[in-house]
C-alpha cells in the first residue's frame, strides 16, 4: 500500500528567550491510506508540535528547519502559505484538543461546514446542503436538520466534536491529523467518539495520525505507534508487537504505571518513572532518558543512541534494546517503588453525610422576574446538582467517588468542606454535626476537614514560596512556633519526596506534579482526619500520575487519614479506594467495596463506566456498552429512575414512572436499580 | 554556556538560571529596549521630568516669577528662545526656551511647574490607586449586596464626564490647589476600582484562595497576603494609565483658571496666560502646551511597555 504521509528525519525548532531552542529532532513517520498511526508521549514531548509542523501550522516562533515532509509525494515544506491553504481542509483536516475553540460561536453549524465545500469544490447550494446532512448523518448526531441551524455554543462538548470531524470528513480528506481529540471529553462521550473515529476512517479510507497521552487510547484505536520523549523517537512499532514485547525502558516504564482496572494499592504500589524530562534546548548529547532510565549505564550518558530497526518495521532508540529483546535485562521490576501498604481493619465512621442536598437557584435577570411576576410565575427554577445523599466515610480508609462531568462530584465534595453552603441535610464529623460555612466552623473542624485541588496550577499562590505556603497552616491551624513550623515544614517535605531545598522556592518553577506534591504536603499540615481530593491527579501527565498516586495512598497508611477521593476514572478509584461511591446527576446509584466494582452485579451506569475504559492492550475485547446521548440538563431531571434516558438495560415503563428501590446484594454492596440482584448478575455474566 | 568536558555532556544553561545573572539580566535589559524602543524612550523623558520636579530648585536658572526684563538693562525685549533643544549642555545660554511677556523666564517657569504637576497628579493618583484599590477588593471579594450597592454608586459617579465633575466639586469645595487633589481622588478612585474588582473576581476563585479560606484564615490576611500581590500587575498599569490622565486633568483645570491664580507656574495656567500672548511671542504657548504633550505621550508609552511586560509574565 503506498504511503499518503511520509516525514523524513524532521527537525523543529521554536524560539524561546531569543535564542533557537531544538523542540523535536530526526523524526520519521509514514502513513498508509486506512491506517491510524498514534504518536504517544507526556506533554512537553513534542508530539503536538510534529503534527502542527506536517499541517504547516506552527505557531510564528517555530520553524522546520530540516528533513522533508512528503504528502502525495510532493514536498510541504517548500510549499507556501497559498498552497497550503488548498489542502487545508480539502485533502488534511486537523483536528484540534478542545473543540469549542474551533468552532466560530457566530455562525451556524451547517453554515460552518458548508463553507469547506464552498472554498475547495463548485457544487451548487442544493448540493451542498445535502452533502452537509450526510456528513452530519456519518457522524451520528441526532436530528442533523435541527444540529445544523444550531450554534455551537448550544451543543454538548461530545457533539462539538462530532461537528469538527463532520467538517474534516465532508471533502473526503486523506489525511485527519488528531490532537488528543477525547481528552477534554468524558470516559463515556470518549468511547462513543473513538468508535466514531475508528469507522468513519474505515469508511473514508483516510490515513490518520492520531496524537495522545493514553496508552489506553492508542491500544484501542491505532494499528502503529511512536513513542516520542524530549523531541525524539524512542520506539516505533505495530501497537500488537509494542504492547507484548516494549523494548524502550521508557515505554516499558509508561505502560508500568498505569493502574490497571482492579488492581489495588494493597496488591502492590504502582511503578513510577523518577524525575521529569528536560526543558527545551537543554537536551545533552547523550540518550535523553539517560537521567530518568534505571538501566542507564555510562554508554547512555556519553553516547546518542542511533535508531536502531529491530527485525521488520519496528525501530528503537536504546544501546541495550538488544538485551531487553533476549530477557537478559528486565527492566519493569526497576520502575517498582518498595511501599508497603497495610489493609486496615474497619473501624468506625469518621464521617456521615445524611441525606445533603444542593440547588442553586438559576439567576434570574431582571426581563426574567418581571415576565415572571406578571404570569403569576413565583417559581424559582433550580438547578439540583445533589440530591439527598447519604455517605459514611470510615477512619484512615478511602472512599472513591466516580461519576461523569456534571454528575456532581465536586459540589458535593464542595458542600463537606463548606465552600458552598447546603440546601438540606446534615455532615456528622466524629458524632458531632458540623456547621455549614467554613466562615462558621470552629477551628477544631477545620483542622480536621483539608481539600487537595484538582489544579495544582491555581492552588498555591504564585507569589508565596512553597516554605510560606506549608508553614502557615503550621502556624495558624496546628499553632506551631515559628522555628518548630520550620522543622515540620522541612519533614512534610521530605514525606512527599520532596528536600529541604523546595522551601524557597516558588510555584512558578516546580513541575506540576511537584505543585501536585505541595499541595498535598499543606493538606496535611495540620495533621486532618479527612482529605477532600477532587481529582488530584486528572491533570497530571500519566509517568507522575502514578507516583502521586502511590504517595497518597503511602501518606495514608503512615497518617492514619481517611480520604474522600473524587475522579471521573474508575481505574484510579478503585486503586486507590476501599469503598466506592458512583454517582449520576446528584444521587449515589451504586455503593460498595472497591473490590467489587467491575465485577457482577454492577448498576448498568457503572458498567458503562467501566466498558469506557480504554485499556492499554490491544488484545483487549471490550464489552460494547455505550451510553446514549447526554446527561440530562440537571434543571429538568428526569422522572423515575434519573438514569433511565440513557440506560442500556431499561426495562419498561417502571422505569421512566418510579424511583428505583435501593437493594443489597447480601456484602454491604448497594446498588439503586428496578432491575433485582440476581438478574443483574445474570444478564452482565452471560455477555462476559 | 557552560561545557562539561569530563562527561562530554554539553549543557545549555536554562531561562531559569539565566535570570538570576547579571549577564542574563543586562542581557535582558538590551533585548526589551531593542524589542520597545519607545517604552525606553518614554521611560526616559518620564524620569527627566522627575528630575526636574525633585530638583526644580537646582535645576531651574531662575525663579519662577523673576523679572528678566527690568533686571538686565542691556535687553530692553522679549527674549527669544536661544538654544531649545540643547539647553542640558550649553552653560551660557540663559533662556533657552525664551521669556514671556511679563519678563520671566519660560524654561525656569516649566521647570517649577513640574513640580506642582507631579505634586497634584502624582499624589492625587497614589491616592485614588490606594482608596480604589481598597474598595475594589472589598466589593470583589464579598460580592452580593454590597457589590450591588456600591457597584452602582460607582457606576453613577463615573457616568458624570470627569471634567464636569471636577468643575462643580471645585464650585462646592473652593478655588485651592489641595482641593484638586480632592477631585482627582473623587473622579479616579471608582475607575481604578472597577478595574480591581473585576481582577479580584477572577482571582478569588482560585485554589489557593479556598485553601486560605479552609484555614480558617481572617479576610484581611485573605485580602492583602493571598490577593493583592496577583493584582498588583494590572494594578501598576492600571496607575500609570491614571496618572497621565490626571497630568491632563490637572492642566485643564489649570486652563480654565481652577485651583491655581497667577504667578504660579501650572502648566495649564500658563498655557491659558500664553494663549493671549500668542501673536507677539509664540515660543511661550508652544513650548508650555508642548511639555504637557511629552509628559503625558512618555507616561503613555511607558505604560504601554509596563502593560506588555505584564502581560508576558503572566
Amino acid at each position: 500500500m503506498a504511503d499518503i504521509l511520509e516525514v523524513r528525519d524532521l527537525d523543529i525548532d521554536y524560539r524561546i528567550d531569543y535564542r533557537w531552542r531544538r523542540a523535536v529532532s530526526e523524526f520519521s513517520l509514514n502513513v498508509q491510506s486506512n491506517q491510524i498511526y498514534g504518536i504517544v508521549g507526556e506533554s512537553g514531548s513534542g508530539k503536538s508540535t510534529v503534527i502542527q509542523a506536517i499541517i504547516r501550522y506552527l505557531s510564528k516562533n517555530g520553524r522546520i528547519s530540516g528533513g522533508e515532509i512528503l504528502f502525495n509525494a510532493e514536498d510541504l515544506t517548500r510549499k507556501s502559505r497559498r498552497q497550503m491553504q488548498k489542502l487545508w481542509g480539502n485533502t488534511m483536516f486537523m483536528v484540534p484538543q478542545n473543540p469549542f475553540s474551533s468552532l466560530n460561536p457566530s455562525i451556524r453549524i451547517g453554515e460552518q461546514i458548508a463553507e469547506i465545500l464552498r472554498v475547495h469544490t463548485n457544487l451548487s447550494r442544493h448540493e451542498i446542503s445535502q452533502r452537509v446532512l450526510k456528513v452530519l448523518n456519518q457522524v451520528r448526531l441526532p436530528d442533523p436538520e435541527k444540529i445544523m441551524r444550531r450554534y455551537p455554543h448550544e451543543l454538548s462538548g461530545g457533539q462539538q466534536q462530532r461537528v469538527v470531524l463532520a467538517m474534516g470528513f465532508v471533502t473526503s480528506p486523506q489525511l485527519l491529523l488528531l490532537d488528543e481529540p477525547t481528552t477534554s471529553l468524558d470516559v463515556t462521550t470518549e468511547a462513543v467518539i473513538l468508535d466514531l473515529v475508528r469507522d468513519l476512517i474505515e469508511e473514508m479510507d483516510t490515513g490518520a495520525v492520531y496524537v495522545t497521552h493514553n496508552l489506553g487510547v492508542v491500544a484501542q484505536l491505532c494499528e502503529r505507534v511512536t513513542v516520542m520523549y524530549a523531541g525524539e523517537i524512542m520506539e516505533d512499532s505495530s501497537v500488537q508487537e509494542l504492547y507484548a514485547k516494549p523494548l524502550h525502558p521508557y515505554t516499558i516504564g509508561l505502560l508500568a504505571s498505569i493502574p490497571r482496572f482492579g488492581q489495588t494499592k494493597y496488591d502492590a504500589p504502582l511503578h513510577t518513572i523518577p524525575g521529569r524530562p528536560p526543558g527545551l534546548g537543554n537536551h545533552p548529547l547523550a540518550c535523553v532518558f539517560a537521567d530518568r532510565c534505571p538501566v542507564a549505564i555510562d554508554i547512555c550518558r556519553t553516547e546518542k543512541p542511533s535508531l536502531e530497526t529491530v527485525l521488520v518495521n519496528r525501530r528503537v532508540r536504546c544501546h541495550r534494546w538488544q538485551e531487553i529483546a533476549s530477557g537478559e535485562l528486565v527492566v519493569e521490576q526497576e520502575y517498582s517503588s518498595d511501599l508497603a501498604i497495610t489493609r486496615r481493619e474497619e473501624t468506625e465512621n469518621l464521617l456521615t453525610i445524611q441525606n445533603l442536598t444542593k440547588h442553586f437557584n438559576v439567576r434570574r435577570d431582571f426581563v426574567d422576574v418581571v415576565t415572571q411576576f406578571f404570569d403569576g410565575d413565583s417559581t424559582v427554577e433550580k438547578i439540583k446538582a445533589v440530591n439527598g445523599v447519604n455517605l459514611s466515610i470510615q477512619r484512615g480508609h478511602t472512599l472513591g467517588l466516580v461519576g461523569e462531568s456534571g454528575s456532581g462530584k465536586t459540589t458535593l465534595a464542595r458542600v463537606i468542606i463548606g465552600l458552598t453552603n447546603r440546601t438540606s441535610g446534615k455532615i456528622i464529623l466524629k458524632g458531632v454535626e458540623i456547621r455549614d460555612r467554613v466562615g462558621t466552623r470552629r477551628k477544631e473542624t477545620l483542622k480536621q476537614l483539608q481539600m487537595v485541588f484538582q489544579n495544582p496550577q491555581d492552588s498555591l499562590n504564585p507569589y508565596l514560596s512553597v516554605g510560606q505556603a506549608i508553614k502557615r497552616p503550621l502556624l495558624t491551624l496546628a499553632g506551631l512556633s515559628s522555628s518548630a513550623a520550620q522543622q515540620r515544614a522541612i519533614n512534610l517535605l521530605e514525606a512527599v519526596s520532596l528536600d529541604a531545598s523546595y522551601m524557597s522556592r516558588y510555584p512558578g518553577e516546580l513541575s506540576g506534579g511537584e505543585k501536585q506534591r505541595v499541595a498535598i504536603a499543606r493538606a496535611f499540615a495540620s495533621n486532618p482526619e479527612l482529605i477532600i481530593a477532587d481529582e488530584p491527579v486528572s491533570s497530571l501527565d500519566v509517568s507522575v500520575r502514578s507516583a502521586v498516586l502511590n504517595l497518597l495512598a503511602h501518606l495514608q497508611s503512615e497518617f492514619d487519614t481517611a480520604y474522600l477521593f473524587i475522579s471521573h476514572d474508575l481505574a484510579d478509584v478503585t486503586y486507590l479506594a476501599d469503598f466506592v461511591a458512583v454517582m449520576y446527576l446528584g444521587e449515589i446509584f451504586e455503593v460498595g467495596y472497591a473490590a467489587d466494582m467491575g465485577v457482577a452485579p454492577m448498576h448498568p451506569y457503572t458498567e458503562a463506566l467501566v466498558s469506557a475504559i480504554p485499556v492499554p492492550d490491544p488484545r483487549y475485547e471490550a464489552d460494547e456498552i455505550r451510553l446514549r446521548g447526554d446527561l440530562p440538563s440537571p434543571r429538568n431531571l428526569p422522572t423515575g429512575c434519573l438514569f433511565h434516558t440513557r440506560c442500556p438495560r431499561k426495562i419498561g415503563d417502571i422505569c421512566e414512572q418510579e424511583r428505583p428501590p435501593w437493594r443489597d446484594d447480601g456484602d454491604d454492596h448497594f446498588i439503586k436499580c428496578h432491575i433485582p440482584i440476581d438478574e443483574l448478575i445474570e444478564l452482565q455474566t452471560e455477555e462476559a | 554556556m557552560t561545557t562539561n568536558t569530563q562527561s562530554g555532556v554539553r549543557q545549555v544553561p536554562d531561562s531559569r538560571e539565566n535570570l538570576y545573572r547579571i549577564g542574563g539580566i543586562l542581557r535582558r535589559l538590551f533585548y526589551s529596549v531593542i524589542r520597545a524602543p519607545l517604552t525606553t524612550l518614554g521611560t526616559l523623558i518620564f524620569a527627566m521630568f522627575l528630575i526636574f520636579a525633585l530638583f526644580s530648585g537646582q535645576i531651574a536658572p531662575y525663579e519662577y516669577d523673576d523679572d528678566q526684563i527690568s533686571r538686565r538693562g542691556d535687553l530692553q525685549r522679549l527674549q527669544e528662545p536661544e538654544c531649545p533643544l540643547t539647553f542640558l549642555f550649553e552653560t551660557d545660554c540663559k533662556n533657552p526656551f525664551g521669556t514671556d511677556l511679563a519678563g520671566s523666564d519660560v524654561f525656569s517657569r516649566i521647570i517649577h511647574g513640574s513640580r506642582e504637576v507631579f505634586r497634584l497628579a502624582g499624589f492625587g493618583t497614589l491616592v485614588a490607586v490606594i482608596v480604589g484599590s481598597t474598595v475594589g477588593m472589598l466589593i470583589g471579594y464579598y460580592g452580593g449586596l454590597l457589590d450591588e450597592v456600591v457597584g452602582r454608586l460607582l457606576d453613577s459617579l463615573m457616568s458624570i464626564p470627569v471634567l464636569l465633575l471636577a468643575l462643580v466639586l471645585i464650585g462646592a469645595l473652593g478655588e485651592n490647589s489641595n482641593n484638586i487633589l480632592v477631585v482627582l481622588i473623587i473622579v479616579y478612585s471608582p475607575i481604578v476600582a472597577r478595574v480591581v474588582r473585576s481582577n479580584v473576581l477572577e482571582i478569588r476563585t482560585h485554589g489557593f484562595v479556598e485553601a486560605a479560606k479552609l484555614r480558617g484564615e481572617w479576610p484581611g490576611y485573605i485580602l492583602f497576603r493571598e490577593i493583592l500581590p496577583s493584582v498588583i500587575p494590572a494594578l501598576v498599569v492600571e496607575a500609570s494609565l491614571r496618572f497621565s490622565y490626571a497630568i491632563f486633568l490637572v492642566a485643564s483645570l489649570g486652563f480654565l483658571g481652577l485651583g491655581a491664580d497667577p504667578p504660579t507656574p501650572n502648566w495649564g495656567l500658563m498655557v491659558s496666560e500664553y494663549r493671549d500672548d500668542f501673536g507677539l511671542a509664540p515660543w511661550t504657548l508652544n513650548y508650555s502646551a508642548g511639555t504637557i504633550s511629552l509628559l503625558v505621550i512618555s507616561v503613555n508609552l511607558m505604560s504601554d511597555g509596563i502593560k506588555r511586560i505584564v502581560q508576558r509574565s503572566s
